[in-house]
């Protein structure tokens, strides 16, 4: 790594397609930044290579006066607003080595975010590479990216947090998974007020700023700056228009098999179809890789196919709940085995396949 | 031959980037090494490339995602995209779990080959083990 300095820029409340716009055009014009701020409009983010149709009711954002942004760095759909202070880091790529860790990138965000809560007086961790976590319940959510001419790791804390308008938003295959989807969120989120804290925006940003000051490696230094560079604050409206144009917007369109929903590090609601030579299966599930073995914590059957009787499949929804990966074909095959339990056409391996797509977790 | 737990197979070529790059009858195919998928952890997403774009050796040619990280692909020889794998669309773990069989990534007519393999590095050469070495003992692979 190049050592260099990074001008901070603690900027305050923005409007909404700045607070996507001003990183953007750091990193296309290869500018280093820590940029410190938060929207004073809500919208809803998605990520990179998210497919916008699949992911977000579009209908329901109209409905909200909410706008839409695509942003070029990873990660799922987001609710954003003014309860979130948002920080983001722009390295230029020529400061780093040819190769290197995404994940020592996330931890120059991580760990910043992770001091100044506990400034706070709260037990925040760094949780597996991408979250910071109070216990189990992830308080900021982070991505990253190769963005222009630069690395980029963005992120936020939550001081509050619209649990109702992420789950409206979201594009959901029923209701019953919107409602799953709601509570995972509150059980597997939490923010500051939620802890009983209500400091105001300035004083979170001004922590965050104070904080990675400490935690930025040797060769690194954030100096504070009064404004953003004229060559990059000229290029925020047009920044701005392409990452809202309905053609990057729609740009991105994924096999319909397989969608993730991650509501935390390790913690993801799934859909997924399988054809089986007896139809058409479909699942919904939330698996948990936290502390040990990937298991299935909720799992629901739906499809195309013939099931004998009617409630063998809540039955084998049940057998398979809490079961880890690994044991689902053995788990299927016990089951199917039963007297008097048919499902023609469905073996043991397409159960298995339909919950492990690509025999992974 | 393997080169720590990870395999690198003799008959291709590797860039420094973890790339490798089969020389085929009617042109080349490249994909990510094992050792560079165990780097970027489980690919969630791999970007299609342009079938008809022409690349220039070392230039990003597409970008995948795995962790909540975006981050690029260079081409590993110049020339134009012939074929992009459309398995990935649906699997792109197979990156993962079959690095130099099913996860190939794309094919190419290359432009220059001969001038351009120059820079490029066999498994069993001293200067690949040397960055293999290093890469593994810094991500501790």
């Amino acid at each position: 790594m190049t050592a260099g300095i990074i001008p901070l820029y603690n900027l305050g409340g923005v409007d909404w397609p700045d607070s996507q716009a001003i990183y953007h055009a750091q990193a296309h014009q290869g500018q280093p930044g820590l940029n410190i701020l938060w929207p004073l409009q809500p919208y809803v983010c998605i990520g990179r290579f998210q497919d916008l149709e699949a992911e977000i009711d579009l209908q329901e954002c109209q409905r909200r006066g909410l706008p839409v942004v695509r942003r070029e760095v990873g990660g799922g759909a987001v609710y954003l607003d003014a309860g979130q202070v948002f920080y983001q880091l722009v390295l230029p790529r020529q400061w780093l080595a040819a190769t290197y860790d995404y994940r020592w990138l996330f931890r120059q965000g991580l760990d910043a975010v992770a001091l100044a809560l506990k400034r706070m007086g709260i037990n925040a961790n760094v949780r597996g590479a991408n979250d910071v976590a109070v216990g189990r319940r992830k308080i900021s959510g982070n991505g990253a990216g190769e963005v222009g001419q630069a690395a980029v790791v963005v992120g936020n804390i939550l001081l509050r947090f619209d649990y109702e308008a992420m789950a409206a938003v979201l594009r959901v295959p029923d209701e019953k998974f919107r409602d799953k989807a709601y509570h995972s969120m509150r059980d597997n989120l939490v923010t500051l007020e939620e802890l009983g804290q209500r400091p105001s925006n300035e004083q979170v940003a001004d922590m965050l700023a104070q904080a990675f000051s400490e935690t930025l490696p040797a060769g690194l230094a954030a100096q504070p700056a009064a404004a953003l560079p004229a060559d990059v604050a000229a290029l925020l409206p047009e920044t701005a228009a392409r990452l809202t144009a309905a053609d990057w917007l729609d740009e991105v369109h994924r096999e319909r098999e397989r969608r993730r929903l991650r509501i935390r590090q390790g913690l993801e609601m799934r859909e997924q179809l399988w054809k089986a030579p007896g139809g058409l299966l479909r699942c919904h599930c939330a698996i948990d890789s936290q502390g040990g073995a990937p298991r299935l914590t909720w799992v629901s059957l739906s499809g195309d196919f013939f099931v004998h009787p009617a409630a063998a499949l809540g039955e084998l929804e049940q057998a398979l709940t809490g079961v880890p990966l690994a044991q689902v074909k053995e788990v299927a095959a016990r089951f199917l085995a039963q007297p008097g339990v048919a499902l023609p056409g469905v073996r043991p391996e397409d159960i298995e396949h339909l919950l492990l797509p690509g025999g992974t977790a | 031959m393997k080169l720590g737990k990870y395999d690198f197979p003799d008959e291709l070529y590797y860039d420094s980037k973890h790339n490798w790059l089969r020389l085929d009858a009617d042109g080349v195919t490249q994909g990510m090494t094992a050792l560079g998928a165990a780097m970027a952890g489980e690919i969630l997403y791999v970007e299609p490339a342009a079938v008809g774009r022409e690349v220039r050796q070392g230039q990003p040619v597409l970008s995948v995602e795995s962790g909540k990280w975006v981050g690029r692909v260079n081409a590993v020889v110049s020339g134009k995209v012939t074929a992009f794998n459309k398995a990935l669309d649906a699997t792109p773990e197979l990156v993962n779990h079959d690095p130099y069989g099913k996860g190939w990534m794309l094919r190419l007519a290359p432009g220059d080959l001969e001038r351009e393999l120059v820079n490029l590095m066999r498994a069993d050469s001293e200067a690949y083990r040397k960055l293999v070495e290093a890469e593994r003992q810094k991500y501790g692979l």
